[in-house]
């Protein structure tokens, strides 16, 4: 069972290699077919793995290196929680493949793109199984630098190359906190197993401030890489890349890291209180996303927005503490997330790369299958009843509710209902209304990349009849859900009202914005919205100012001046002491004779006095 | 630092012929004062009670260095001009080689006033037992004494018959 | 014996002359009188040698045995170098020599 898990991790990194090594020095779409099969393998391998997992989780250590009494070790630990993760990555990765067959076919090197997709794939599938802090920061590293290939995958555009490089450094920022926190575990606890720091938690052996101090600097790295407040500009930038790196990457698997790590720590952070901290984020990304998208007109963007939101639900969840709620939203998020991701990526294929929502329209007389798809995607995005999404987002409200924080709360539920209003916005916007002349130019989807969408379809709503049984094996027992009828009726009666707002804004379009936007006030408020509430400016303002205008010019000046000059000076000093002693030497023999008398003298002296 | 008389008259001589031996303007009186200085130091040998070493000393010195000497100075001429600067450097140094000597002869506490004597045979003696490879060693170095002198007094004639050929 | 004097004046008269000799070597003088200035620092030295020699043991008065003839064909070797110099430069001043620079 073990060589199992190995070989699930090693089996995409050998397809990846194999993938690009066919691709390169034979045909280019053998890549493809070599990248199917193994996503397939791996996925099927994940399968075997899941349906065999008895009651005790699967372990491995093992000694990676170590020099004296030093040691560092490696292991995988693979329970419930993980291998679901797995199957997300493995299932998810497996149908973008198949789709971006039909999405990458102008390209010119698709073995590359399969290439990093593998690794990535890889990448994601260690993190899940690793057993502790180190193996984890390993791989966070590895889907980071796929992401950074993949997002800059058209590297001759200068966007995607910045874009690309905007979200490497700040991950990494993020990154850099978590390393310290994984260092500052591993010194005063000495393990950073899991498993070890669980049961250090639950044992209570260590400061509350030690462990809060800890907790919040990895969660400052599940920060950069799941987009939260306030790192999160780089989300908006990696629309750059293509869109079923979009999917994979950014919204069905690298960003959950984050939320992964809290949920495997999460008796760590409960003793710690450190879950208040993560819900307060959460609930504050919330907000911000939710109303960031409205003012969006990419498709893109606005999808990148809800993703930030959704994520920042599934923390809030977590931290009100209902792991459970947090980790089930996490598994419908990727699947309706995903295809809502797919689906875009289909009209904008079809329509000649058009980004832009506002540039088309009455889409669905041209592709009638993909808006259907779209539409059940962004109805399990709002949270409407019989598809997946409503189950766990009405989940995390009513544990919200039960935590009973008002600030949290009233975040929270704004962010979760205004759903349905940016996600219908989106769709009216699309689909309905006058075709654009870039639309009328757009054909129905290739099959290939039908096949997926419909798989996904029918997974946001076969997924509810199955709740109790995934409910049950994510919590390894009986868990319980908090269940109030008035904050349901609530919730769905605001969510009609505001799905009534934008059917006729949008819709009917009986009522107009423009004039909204005219006035200043109004102006003002989009321009707050559509600029992520002038996060990403401050960031770049701190960046130019702070980091570069003062501590590296000032550290630049002492490099220039201090330890520069500090060798120069050496240099200049020995040439002016051999300038000084270069006129000793005149030729003359007498003087030669002079010193040598005058330095019989002083030894003689010396010897005299001194010994 | 005591002395009798006759000691300090020959110190003054020798002292005073050692300077005027340098500084004299003619090399002529240069030579003649560099004799009367040998000569004197030989006196202080015969003073010690050391004939032989005084023999020596005038016979090797005062006759076969000063006749060398003179050699030299016959081919070089009396071509004397003044040097330029000062010898204040010189000067300095000579005199503090002259004070830490005195400093060093007084730090080694010798003060046993009686001189010994010693005979001529006794000299014979250590000479021919214990540094007998050195007494050969001497014969042949003065052999290669007049050896050289004659080599200097060819070169010079040559150079004189080379001069007036030429 | 006539010259009745203390071991320090002796020694007084060694190192004096070897004064007088010492600037006689680094004055600037021709180089002649460099050669007798060489002459009087070895008979300084051979002084010291034979005072001491006259407390303790014979062997320094043997010793200036061998030290006066070394010095006797020193000074031939010197007055062959200094005729050459003469030779080479047409006068006998010191500051000719100059090739060490450097």
């Amino acid at each position: 069972m073990v060589s199992i898990v190995y070989a699930t991790i090693a089996v995409f990194f050998l397809g990846s290699i194999l993938a690009f090594l066919i691709g390169h020095y034979f045909k280019k779409w053998a890549s493809f077919w070599v990248a199917a099969i193994t996503g397939l393998l791996g996925f099927l391998f994940s399968c075997y793995i899941a349906l065999n997992l008895g009651e005790k989780p699967i372990i491995h250590h093992f000694n990676w290196f170590s020099f004296g009494h030093f040691k560092v070790p490696l292991g995988i630990y693979v329970d419930n929680l993980a291998i679901i993760m797995a199957l997300i990555a493995t299932g998810i990765g497996f149908l973008d493949i198949i789709f971006s067959r039909g999405y990458m076919e102008e390209d010119e090197s698709p073995e590359r793109y399969y290439f990093e997709k593998l690794f990535f794939i890889g990448s994601m599938v260690g993190l899940v199984f690793v057993s502790n802090l180190l193996g984890l920061y390993i791989f966070w590293e590895g889907v980071g630098l796929c992401s950074y290939l993949l997002i800059g995958y058209w590297y001759w555009k200068k966007s995607a190359a910045e874009a690309a490089l905007k979200a490497f450094v700040m991950t990494r920022f993020g990154d850099v906190f978590m390393l310290a926190g994984i260092i500052v575990a591993w010194v005063f606890l000495g393990t950073i197993n899991f498993q070890e720091l669980n049961g250090l938690a639950l044992a209570g052996v260590f400061s509350v401030k030690l462990g809060l101090i800890i907790s919040v600097l990895l969660f400052i790295g599940a920060i950069g890489k799941s987009a939260q407040f306030p790192l999160f500009p780089w989300l908006l930038d990696a629309m750059e890349g293509p869109t079923t790196v979009s999917a994979l990457i950014h919204a069905a698997t690298m960003v959950n890291a984050g939320v992964y790590m809290v949920a495997r720590l999460f008796p760590f952070f409960d003793y710690s209180h450190a879950l208040i901290v993560v819900a307060f984020v959460g609930a504050l990304s919330a907000f911000i996303a939710a109303t960031g998208a409205l003012a969006h007109t990419e498709i893109k963007k606005i999808l990148a927005f809800s993703t930030m939101e959704h994520l920042a639900l599934m923390f809030v969840a977590l931290g009100v503490g209902s792991a459970v709620a947090g980790v089930f939203h996490l598994m419908n998020h990727a699947i309706f997330k995903a295809l809502l991701f797919l689906a875009a990526g289909a009209v904008i294929h079809m329509t000649h790369h058009t980004k832009d929502a506002f540039k088309l329209g009455g889409l669905l007389k041209y592709m009638p299958q993909t808006g259907f798809l779209f539409l059940v995607g962004i109805l399990a995005l709002a949270g409407v009843p019989p598809f997946n999404g409503f189950f766990s987002k009405d989940w995390i409200i009513a544990s919200v509710y039960e935590y009973g924080n008002p600030v949290i709360f009233w975040l929270t539920f704004i962010a979760a209902v205004l759903c349905i209003a940016y996600g219908f916005r989106l769709w009216f916007v699309v689909f309905t209304g006058e075709p654009s002349e870039n639309s009328k130019h757009a054909k129905e989807a290739y099959p290939i990349m039908l096949v997926p969408l419909y798989v996904l379809a029918a997974m946001t709503i076969i997924i509810p009849f199955f709740k109790e049984k995934i409910v049950h094996f994510l919590a390894g027992g009986e868990v319980h859900e908090p269940f109030f009828l008035n904050l349901l009726v609530a919730t769905l009666t605001v969510m009609f009202v505001l799905f009534g707002i934008v059917f006729l804004v949008y819709y009917k379009r009986v009522i107009s914005t423009a004039k909204f936007l005219a006035h200043p006030l109004g102006k003002g408020l989009n321009e707050f919205l559509y600029n992520g509430w002038y996060v990403d400016a401050a960031i770049k303002w701190l960046c130019r100012y702070v980091f570069y205008g003062s501590i590296a010019k000032a550290i630049e000046w002492i490099d220039i001046f201090v330890i520069d000059g500090a060798v120069n000076g050496v240099a200049k000093l020995s040439l002016a002491c051999w300038d000084r002693c270069r006129k000793i030497q005149t030729g003359d023999v007498i003087d030669y004779l002079t010193y040598f008398v005058a330095g019989v003298v002083v030894l003689v002296l010396i010897t005299i006095f001194l010994v | 630092m005591s002395g009798n008389i006759y000691f300090w008259i020959i110190y003054a001589i020798i002292i005073f012929s050692a300077i005027i031996a340098l500084e004299a303007s003619s090399l002529l009186w240069a030579a003649v004062s560099f004799v009367v200085l040998l000569s004197e130091i030989s006196l202080v040998y015969f003073g010690l009670n050391m004939p032989v070493l005084g023999g020596v000393q005038l016979a090797i010195y005062a006759g076969g260095v000063t006749i060398l000497v003179l050699f030299a100075i016959m081919m070089i001429g009396e071509s004397y001009k003044k040097p330029p600067g000062k010898a204040v450097r010189a000067i300095v140094l000579s005199f503090s080689l002259l004070i830490v000597g005195v400093i060093l002869s007084f730090l080694s506490a010798i003060d046993t006033f009686p001189f010994k004597t010693y005979s001529t045979e006794l000299l014979g003696t250590v000479f021919v037992e214990k540094y007998s490879f050195f007494t050969l060693v001497l014969g042949f170095i003065v052999a290669a004494i007049l050896y050289m002198a004659n080599a200097i007094i060819t070169k010079k004639r040559e150079a004189e018959k080379d001069a007036s050929r030429s | 014996m006539l010259l009745e004097a203390d071991v320090h004046a002796y020694l007084f008269l060694s190192f004096s002359l070897l004064a007088v000799g010492v600037y006689g070597l680094l004055s600037r003088k021709s180089v002649i009188r460099m050669l007798f200035a060489v002459e009087m620092i070895i008979n300084a030295a051979n002084i010291n040698f034979v005072i001491f020699s006259a407390q303790r043991n014979i062997d320094g008065e043997v010793f200036t045995f061998f030290t006066i003839g070394l010095a006797a064909l020193e000074a031939a070797v010197g007055l062959a170098i200094v005729i050459v110099f003469y030779k080479r430069f047409g006068e006998v001043i010191p500051s000719k020599i100059k090739n060490l620079r450097w």
